[in-house]
C-alpha cells in the first residue's frame, strides 16, 4: 500500500498548525462556557435531588436520566437540526454546542455535587439548623463550603471530558480543532498530519487543565 | 464466611467469562457488519469488486425507503460488474476521509460523482465517467433568484457546502472562510439548514443539485461558481471512478467497460434516467484526451 513509502509531510504541518492553534481557542471557549453553565445547571439538579420535596426529586432523577441517558451526538443533533423544523427555534452553532454539552454535562456534574453535598457528616447540618439558620443558609454557609475541595478532582476530570467532547460539535458546524482538521485532511488528503497534530493539540489542552487543576487542589488543601 | 467467599470470586469468575465472551461477540459482529451490501446475485466463485461511497448523494447513490442503495452510480456500478463478470459490493464512507480510506485499502475503488480535483489526481488513478460543474443553489421565491447574478454576491452571506467537497474547494479558492461558508458532514445536512434559514444558498454538484431542485422548493441561479453561464447541462469538470494508483490492472480493467458502456449508450441512458434528463458523458470523449495520455 502507499503507506510503506509515507514520509510526513514537515512544510504541510508547519504551514497548517497555526490554524489549529486559532481553532483550539475556540476549543477551550466551548469548553469554558459550557462548564461554567453545566455546573450552574448541576448545582440545581444536585440540590433537587436531595431536596425533601418528593417532586423535585423526581424532577431530578428524570432530568439525569434522559441527559446521561441519550448520546450527545444525538443531543447536539435534536438541538440544531430539529428544534428549527419542530417549533421555529432557530440557535447558531455556537449557542447550540454550548447548550447541548452543558445540558449533558450538567447532568454528570449534578452527580458529582450531589455526591459532595452528601459527602458532608449529616450533623453539620443538623448543628447549623439548630443554630437558628435556614436550610439555605446553611446550605450556603456551611455544606457547601466544605465540599469545594472535595469536588475540585471530579470537576477537573468533568472539564478534560467536556473539552475532549467539544469535537461533537463539529458535526454542527462549528469550526473547532477537529473540524479544521477535517477540512484540511480532506482538500489536501493529508489525513495523518492533520489528525495528528489535532491530536497533539488536544493533548496539549488537556495536560495544560490537568496541571492547573493539580495546582488548585494543592492550594485549596494548603488553605484547609 | 468461607461460602461466601468462594461465591464471591465464583461471581468474579462469571463475571470475567461474561465480559470476555461479550467483548470477542462485539470484535467479530464488528468485522463482519460493516456496512456492505451485495448487490448483484453473483456465483460463489466471482471475484469481488467493493466500491466506497457516500450514500447520503441523491442522485448518485442513497437509500430509498427501505434502506436499499440506489442511484445513477449504484447501476453504473453494476453495469461494470456485468461486463467484467465480477461481484459489486458497496460500503458506506465518510466522506471527509474517503481518500484515505481507499489508499489504505477499505475498498477497491470510490464511485461517489467525485470531481477530479488537482490534489486528488495526484493521489488517485481515475476513469473519467461524466462532467459537472458547481452551481448555487437558493430557496425558491428566495429574492436572490432575481438579484444574484454570481458568487460574488453571497460573499456578505452565508453559504453552506459539504466539507471536502469541489464546492468547498472552490468557494474557498475565491476567498470564502468560516465567515460566509458553512460545512455540512453530509449534503442533506445542508438543505435542512437551507430551509431552517440558515443559510442563504448552497454551492453543489450539477447533478446532485437537479435531485434538489425537482423537489420545487428550490432555484439554481443564473451562474455557476465559476461564473460561467449555468444551463441545462454543465460541462467544466470532470469526474472519475477512483482507484489506488498500485491497482493499474483494475483501473485499466474499468476503464475498457466504461469504454464500452459509454459508447453503447447505457451511460447516457443511465444519467438521463437519474440526473433529470441531463447527459454528464456529453463532451467527455474530448475533454478526458489529456487526462489518460497517462495511462498509455
Amino acid at each position: 500500500m502507499t503507506t510503506f513509502g509515507f514520509a510526513w509531510d514537515w512544510e504541510f504541518t508547519i504551514k497548517m498548525f497555526p490554524m489549529l492553534v486559532e481553532a483550539a481557542g475556540v476549543t477551550v471557549g466551548l469548553t469554558v462556557s459550557s462548564i461554567f453553565f453545566g455546573t450552574i445547571i448541576g448545582l440545581i439538579v444536585a440540590l433537587m435531588k436531595i431536596s425533601r420535596v418528593s417532586v423535585l426529586r423526581y424532577v431530578g432523577a428524570v432530568y439525569t436520566w434522559i441527559f446521561r441517558g441519550i448520546p450527545l451526538l444525538v443531543q447536539l443533533f435534536i438541538i440544531y437540526f430539529g428544534l428549527p423544523m419542530a417549533f421555529g427555534i432557530n440557535i447558531p452553532p455556537a449557542p447550540a454546542a454550548i447548550l447541548g454539552i452543558s445540558l449533558c454535562g450538567g447532568a454528570y456534574i449534578a452527580e458529582i455535587i450531589r455526591a459532595g453535598i452528601q459527602s458532608v457528616d449529616k450533623g453539620q447540618i443538623e448543628a447549623a439548623l439548630s443554630l437558628g439558620m435556614g436550610y439555605g443558609q446553611a446550605m450556603r454557609r456551611v455544606i457547601i463550603p466544605q465540599t469545594y475541595r472535595r469536588l475540585l478532582p471530579p470537576m477537573g476530570n468533568e472539564f478534560i471530558t467536556l473539552l475532549k467532547d467539544t469535537s461533537l460539535a463539529s458535526s454542527i458546524t462549528m469550526v473547532e480543532v477537529l473540524r479544521t482538521a477535517q477540512v484540511y485532511a480532506g482538500s489536501h488528503v493529508k489525513p495523518f498530519e492533520m489528525y495528528v497534530s489535532a491530536g497533539v493539540i488536544y493533548l496539549a489542552l488537556t495536560t495544560f487543565f490537568t496541571l492547573l487543576f493539580g495546582l488548585l487542589e494543592n492550594k485549596l488543601a494548603k488553605s484547609q | 464466611m468461607r461460602g461466601e467467599c468462594r461465591m464471591m470470586k465464583l461471581r468474579k469468575g462469571f463475571l470475567c467469562v461474561l465480559v470476555l465472551v461479550l467483548g470477542l461477540s462485539l470484535m467479530v459482529t464488528g468485522c463482519s457488519s460493516a456496512p456492505k451490501e451485495e448487490a448483484t446475485a453473483g456465483g460463489d466463485a466471482k471475484e469481488k469488486l467493493v466500491f466506497g461511497l457516500d450514500d447520503s448523494y441523491p442522485p448518485m447513490g442513497y437509500r430509498d425507503e427501505k434502506g436499499e442503495i440506489i442511484g445513477f452510480d449504484i447501476d453504473v456500478a453494476k453495469a461494470i460488474g456485468e461486463k467484467l463478470g465480477m461481484e459489486v459490493e458497496f460500503v458506506a464512507a465518510e466522506w471527509s476521509g474517503i481518500e484515505t480510506s481507499l489508499l489504505t485499502g477499505k475498498f477497491d475503488s470510490i464511485i461517489s460523482g467525485m470531481n477530479m480535483r488537482p490534489e486528488r489526481v495526484e493521489v488517485m488513478d481515475y476513469v473519467p465517467y461524466g462532467l459537472a460543474t458547481q452551481v448555487i443553489v437558493v430557496p425558491a421565491g428566495s429574492p436572490y433568484v432575481e438579484q444574484a447574478q454570481d458568487i460574488e454576491f453571497f460573499k456578505d452571506k452565508v453559504i453552506g457546502t459539504q466539507i471536502n467537497s469541489t464546492g468547498y474547494t472552490e468557494c474557498a479558492a475565491l476567498g470564502f472562510n468560516d465567515k460566509n461558508m458553512k460545512l455540512y458532514d453530509k449534503f442533506p445536512q445542508a438543505f435542512l439548514d437551507l430551509d431552517n434559514g440558515r443559510l442563504d444558498a448552497i454551492v453543489t454538484d450539477s447533478f446532485t443539485a437537479v435531485e434538489w431542485l425537482e423537489s420545487g422548493n428550490y432555484v439554481r441561479i443564473g451562474a455557476d461558481v465559476k461564473g460561467t453561464p449555468a444551463t441545462g447541462a454543465d460541462h467544466s469538470e470532470m469526474i472519475g471512478i477512483a482507484f489506488n494508483p498500485e491497482d493499474v490492472e483494475l483501473r485499466a480493467k474499468v476503464q475498457e467497460a466504461v469504454d464500452e458502456l459509454i459508447d453503447d449508450g447505457t451511460i447516457s441512458e443511465l444519467s438521463k434516467k437519474w440526473i433529470g434528463g441531463i447527459d454528464i458523458t456529453e463532451g467527455l470523449a474530448e475533454r478526458q484526451v489529456e487526462y489518460l495520455k497517462k495511462f498509455k
